[in-house]
């Protein structure tokens, strides 16, 4: 700047010069200590434990398929769940050849299908038929139950018609098991998930009773995801409706099957006779289970609006509670 | 406003929060308490840390990378840290002042002339790190196994061949000589020495590091010490092994201000050499603006560094305190872009012999330590380690002695190691059931939470436990309990007791109990009179009131070897809790004896964990009875107990 | 002497800003943990054992009470209040607010046939009141009652019973077990010493006449959607076409009665009902309109009562004359 610098004293250059030295050494340690941490830098430690991560579960759903929903009436499950995956496109419209199947059921409670507190053995076989028959490689069941994992299977029946159909059974094991938070949940955080069956499948389905719940008020296709949760679920009862909205957050379904043949309309959710049930003669197959819930909710003689999770998983974006928006397919087949 | 002013803000500031750190660092959620205080952040900061463990690992673990921005600002500004931040170096700055208040300028100024003691502590340094090298010199020397003996051999000679350039480029201990000289002297006792053998590193930095010093000295004397009285920190009594030798070395430190101010930063610090030698590129040094000085010393009345600002100005000692500003009368010191008007000294002048020996007995003390082969099989079984700690060899790497794994232990279970693992574990944590409240609590990991290099890891609850997907790996164990057959009360003494079975937390219980029934010392009894639940003897041979506690049984020797529970005695009639059988009498009880319940003690090494809440417990409360020790323990496979 | 310059006091004080700074991260970092890592501490205090498993498999020998025709399935198991939810989830609620001790279950199947068998829950309810409570909140309106000294029904696959203070439920995975839940019924009220064959003395409280017998309830809290109502009896009036609801509550006192029929009345009020005036005839009584239903309240000596959502006014007075005239006898 100063005009004069030509007539700066010779050490006053000196200077000057030693000190564009000294700063280009300083910038290049500096430069070389910031690479040598970056290159050595270790977050994690010695043999790094498995992170506790934020995750999002694999989206099951196949949209290209579209949004449908079939609601069919009859006796027959076999024959009201095939009506109804005709209804909304065919099973192959969502099950592709050499799919890895999970079907979420629900097998909760070790007591006799004929209580219809769990999924009816009949209903799972033929899901399971229909699914190896589109081409899908394998077709695996898992359910994180309430009672001891086996006697329930057994005793459900579930057990001997996956055998029959060559469905695995995927017992929930501690292994099986990883504690994740998913993004924009208010209660899974850091919470053990049932994810290996998850990680493994390529598409997923739920098939679940209708039934009245002491806590909720109805247990279907989104309370139906409960059993992909461990730890210390009960503690999850005190909000249960927030808690519902984010097992629907967690899982995006390529099918719901929300059986309503029988519908357990008092003492849910494990009913006790067959006296709390009530012949609804309904199946309600959809690919958006806030939907599948709406419709159910009739069956149990209450409106969407008497369930506060359909109305929080409505506003989370997971699905719609008016049903006439997707344009049900109802079906009347006896 | 002065920026002496603002140095000593700084330096109460740094203070304050390091001592806040170690008050914070009480485990629990409290504001004051542990929570997310960053407790370790001084130590973060400290690069002799980060280095120290970059050289043994070869890794910068986690929050270490703050060492970064220390390094960085070192090499822009010179040793700020030793004046505007180290605790430690506050705390001599103060006590020094007090001891020089009524001190003429005169001694002040004779106080503060550099020693030649000075360079003491760029030995240290050296010595230090050259016992960090010895994993470094493990991986050279594995490229010598596949490299040509050729390729080394050049390697080393113009290793040897620069060191020798730069020395006769009279810029002898530049910074570039320093790190050539280390490393030829490395590779060549690598090529030299036996690999195999006992040659290893080791991180000794913390001995004499005075952040790991200042938090160890706090934690584990200072705090407990002051908190003794009032128990804000902890409910109970913090007691920690060899706190005195760890207060000693701390009060000498302290003490030895008043002979030579800030004795410790100026003659022992290895990390103010550290910053010593970063320093010399800094941009801004403290200096004479003009020639125009009247020698008359002033600046050394209240110089820190010991630094003589008045002359030639040893850079690598002045830790920036800015006092020679003020003191100058004649405004002749700045804090300039260029260099001192005098010239100044750029490099500790280290001579090259004690250089060489510093290093070499740095190299060799290690594998010296390592003589008594304690890594191997002579490995000390008393010696539990806390929960994550790694293998031996890898956790002497990273520890650093700074006592918070101690500090932060709920139960006051991990105490510093007095000499039980020589002069190389000396402070390194480790578990001593019979002192603190309990022992290594099973939902607990705060002390690999809290470790700053990870010689501890920090485990999930999950891993600790061996659950969710820990599952097939199992249980972190860090040893195994024994029973004493000959100390234990059932066991030795026929006296009833499950103390130990009680308490243990795991599950299923790793302490199981078999019962047993023992004929008690008085033999058989002389039944004089009998009813159904009453025995009257002939004599008086038994304690009042003894045996009605339900672990004494009335033996009946007939075939259905019947025991009936005694529910009280006398000294000569003993009451029964159910009838004895029909037709007994004194006859048929010919053979009667008193039998006592046992329920001894067995531990399964299977699901043990090496809590040593039942050591903790045991009522035999010298030498307990129930002993963890370091056997199957979980870090080395080589310790343990079970074929898997 | 040097005085501080410009430059000087702009560094300083750039230097105590970064320092502010500094505190201000580090106090803003303090609140951001991980709280589990704190869980030692929890643990000291929630001791409970998860669950109890009794008996062992290995000593598993068929209870005394178990008909020749069954055979155990297992160990039985036990819950507690805070395990309950692990064996009927959502429906743990509905024991847990009424008093609930534990709960043992256990399975057996039909020694002629493995496939047929019967779940055997049995609640213990801490008094006989709990379980006559949840007995009768749970009754299932195709239940048929059958005689077994305590309250019993039965359904096609099920039977239900209060026994002393248990409530037992016996479920069967298929309806051809009516044989073996009754005799496991009778077994269990047979065997157990505290066995209570009186029926709950409840009926006594509401006239015979028309009176619905299986529709006599107690209900243990929040009745009527009134918090402060608990323990009261109700049971249903066949009027023709009508049905009336009619409750009785014994209280401790006759001043507890009198409060709790005032504080009933506000409560009605409150919820947009609106007072009429006394019923006639009975002493201490109102009559409420709560919209288009009727709502009487009385309070004799330490009972309290009235009758529920009467459509009619005539209704709800014929019923409420009837109950005071039962109370006062």
């Amino acid at each position: 700047m100063k005009r004069d610098c030509v007539k700066t004293p010779f050490q006053t250059r000196m200077a000057r010069r030693d000190f564009l030295k000294r700063t280009a050494q300083a910038g290049l340690a500096v430069a070389a200590t910031g690479a040598l941490g970056y290159f050595l830098y270790d977050p994690e430690g010695p043999g790094g434990t498995t992170g506790k991560s934020a995750l999002a579960l694999p989206d099951f759903s196949v949209p290209e398929a579209g949004k449908h929903i079939a609601i069919v009436t009859g006796t027959d499950r076999v024959k009201t769940v095939n009506a109804g995956l005709k209804a909304i496109g065919g099973i192959e419209a969502f099950i592709k050849k050499g799919d890895r199947v999970l079907i979420k059921v629900n097998a909760a409670f070790a007591t006799p299908s004929t209580l219809c507190a769990t999924t009816n053995p009949d209903l799972l076989a033929e899901v399971a038929r229909l699914c190896f028959h589109a081409g899908a490689a394998s077709v695996a069941m898992a359910d994180n139950t309430i009672n001891d994992p086996s006697s329930c299977y057994a005793l459900t029946g579930l057990a001997e018609a996956a055998e029959s159909s060559g469905v695995r059974t995927i017992l929930p094991r501690d292994s099986l098991f990883q504690e994740i938070t998913i993004p924009g949940s208010n209660l899974i955080k850091d919470w053990p998930v049932l994810l290996a069956p998850l990680r493994s499948a390529t598409k997923l389905i739920g098939i679940c009773p209708v039934k009245d719940h002491n806590r909720s008020g109805a247990s279907m296709t989104m309370k139906n995801w409960y059993g992909f949760i461990g730890g210390r679920r009960n503690i999850f009862h005190q909000d249960i409706h927030t808690f519902i909205k984010d097992l629907a957050l967690m899982i995006q379904p390529t099918i719901v099957i929300l059986d309503g043949t029988m519908s357990m309309v008092s003492n849910g959710p494990t009913g006790g006779s067959v006296s709390d049930l009530k012949p609804t003669n309904t199946m309600i197959v959809s690919t958006d289970q806030v939907a599948a819930d709406a419709a159910g909710a009739a069956l149990l003689g209450r409106k969407p609006s008497d369930l506060p999770f359909i109305g929080k998983a409505e506003e989370a974006g997971l699905g719609t509670a008016d049903i006439e928006h997707l344009s049900p397919k109802r079906i009347n087949i006896g | 406003m002065r920026i002496t002013t603002v140095r000593r803000i700084s330096q109460i500031f740094f203070f304050a929060l390091f001592i806040w750190f170690c008050i914070a660092s009480t485990f629990g959620i409290s504001f004051w308490q542990l929570r997310g205080w960053p407790v370790n952040w001084f130590l973060q900061l400290d690069p002799l840390v980060a280095l120290g463990t970059l050289l043994t690992t070869r890794t910068i673990y986690a929050g270490l990378i703050w060492a970064l921005a220390t390094i960085a600002l070192t090499l822009l500004l010179g040793r700020f840290f030793c004046g505007w931040v180290c605790p430690f170096g506050s705390l001599h700055h103060f006590v020094g002042y007090l001891g020089s208040r009524n001190r003429t300028i005169k001694d002040r100024v004779a106080a503060n002339r550099p020693l030649g003691a000075q360079k003491i502590k760029y030995y240290v340094l050296t010595a230090l790190l050259s016992a960090t090298a010895g994993s470094l010199l493990i991986s050279l020397a594995d490229s010598a196994r596949w490299a040509p003996a050729w390729i080394i051999g050049a390697l080393v000679i113009s290793l040897f061949g620069l060191t020798a350039a730069s020395v006769a480029s009279r810029r002898s201990n530049s910074l570039l000589t320093f790190f050539f000289s280390l490393l030829a002297l490395w590779t060549a006792a690598g090529y030299l020495l036996k690999i195999d053998g006992p040659v290893a590193s080791s991180l000794m930095t913390g001995l004499l590091d005075p952040i790991p010093l200042m938090h160890r000295s706090v934690n584990l004397v200072l705090l407990p010490f002051a908190d003794s009285s009032v128990h804000i920190a902890s409910n109970a009594q913090r007691h920690y092994d060899g706190a005195w030798l760890i207060g000693l070395i701390f009060l000498s430190a302290v003490f030895l201000n008043l002979v030579v101010p800030r004795f410790y930063c100026r003659i022992v610090c290895p990390l103010g050499a550290l910053y010593g030698v970063l320093g010399r590129f800094a941009l801004w040094r403290v200096g004479k603006k003009n020639s125009e000085c009247r020698d008359c010393r002033l600046c050394d009345s209240r110089c820190e560094g010991a630094c003589d600002p008045g002359r030639v100005i040893r850079v690598p000692e002045c830790v920036l305190c800015m006092n020679c500003l003020y003191t100058c009368k004649d405004d002749v010191i700045g804090y300039n872009t260029f260099r001192s008007e005098q010239g100044e000294i750029v490099s500790p002048n280290l001579s090259r012999r004690g250089f060489v020996v510093a290093s070499l007995s740095g190299i060799a003390a290690i594998p010296l330590l390592r003589l008594d082969g304690k890594l191997g099989a002579n490995y000390d079984p008393a010696l539990v380690r806390p929960p994550g700690s790694l293998t031996e060899a890898d956790f002497l790497n990273r520890c650093i002695k700074c006592g918070q794994c101690a500090r932060v232990c709920p139960t006051n279970v991990i105490q510093p190691d007095e000499w039980q693992r020589g002069l190389e574990g000396i402070w390194t944590p480790k578990l001593n059931f019979r002192t603190g409240t309990s022992g290594c609590q099973l939902n607990c990991t705060a002390c690999g939470q809290i470790c700053p290099t990870a010689a501890i890891r920090p485990l999930s609850i999950d891993e600790k436990l061996g659950r969710g997907s820990f599952e097939h790996t199992g249980p972190i164990r860090i040893g195994t309990a024994f029973v004493d057959r000959g100390r234990c009360l059932p066991w030795a003494m026929d006296k009833p007791c499950i103390v130990c079975q009680e308490n243990c937390p795991v599950s299923p219980k790793a302490i199981t109990v078999r019962e047993i029934f023992t004929p008690l010392q008085t033999g058989n009894l002389d039944i004089a009179k009998v009813s159904p639940r009453l025995v009257v003897l002939g004599t008086a041979p038994l304690r009042n009131g003894r045996y009605g506690t339900g672990d004494y049984y009335l033996f009946v020797d007939n075939p259905a070897r019947t025991r009936v529970r005694i529910s009280g005695n006398t000294e000569s009639s003993i009451a029964l809790q159910s009838e004895l059988p029909a037709g007994s009498s004194p006859e048929t009880l010919k053979k009667a004896e008193i039998q006592v319940r046992l329920q001894i003690p067995q531990v399964d090494p299977e699901r043990c964990i090496g809590c040593g809440i039942c050591e903790h417990e045991c009522p035999v409360s010298g030498l307990r009875a129930i002993r963890v020790s370091a056997e199957g323990e979980t870090r080395h496979k080589n310790h343990s107990l079970l074929l898997k | 002497m040097r005085r501080a310059r410009t430059a000087e006091t702009c560094i300083g004080l750039l230097i105590l800003i970064a320092l502010a700074g500094i505190a201000a991260t580090i106090y803003s970092v303090q609140s951001r943990f991980d709280p589990s890592y704190f869980t030692a501490m929890k643990a000291k205090e929630e001791k409970a054992p998860a669950r109890i498993s009794l008996p062992a498999p290995s000593e598993t020998a068929a209870p005394s009470f178990l008909p020749e025709s069954l055979v155990p399935m297992g160990p039985s198991q036990t819950f507690n209040a805070e395990t309950l939810s692990d064996k009927i989830d959502g429906k743990a609620e509905l024991y847990l607010s009424s008093g609930f001790a534990s709960l043992t279950s256990s399975r057996f199947a039909k020694r002629s046939d493995a496939k047929s068998w019967l779940e055997l829950y049995v609640y213990d309810m801490g008094e006989a009141g709990n379980a006559f409570s949840v007995y009768t909140v749970q009754k299932r309106k195709e239940g048929q009652d059958f005689d077994l000294g305590a309250a019993a029904y039965k359904t096609e696959d099920a039977v239900f019973f209060i026994n002393g203070s248990k409530y037992v439920e016996i479920v069967s995975s298929s309806p051809n077990m009516g044989d073996e839940m009754l005799a496991l019924a009778e077994n269990l009220v047979g065997s157990d010493p505290q066995q209570n064959t009186r029926k709950p003395d409840t009926a006594g409280f509401f006239p015979p006449e028309s009176l619905d017998a299986g529709s006599v309830t107690l209900h243990m809290s929040d009745v009527f959607g009134f918090s402060e109502l608990n323990r009261v009896y109700t049971a249903n009036y066949e009027m023709g076409a009508l049905q009336v609801t009619a409750f009785v509550s014994k209280r401790e006192n006759a001043g507890e009665a009198a409060g709790l029929a005032e504080a009933y009345g506000r409560f009605l009020i409150e919820n947009g009902g609106s007072e009429i005036g006394p019923v006639p005839g009975i002493p201490n009584s109102k009559l409420y309109q709560v919209y288009d239903t009727f709502e009487t309240v009385l309070h004799k000596g330490p009972f309290f009562a009235g009758t529920h959502e009467a459509e009619t006014r005539e209704s709800a007075v014929e019923i409420a004359s009837r109950l005071y005239r039962k109370l006062v006898e």
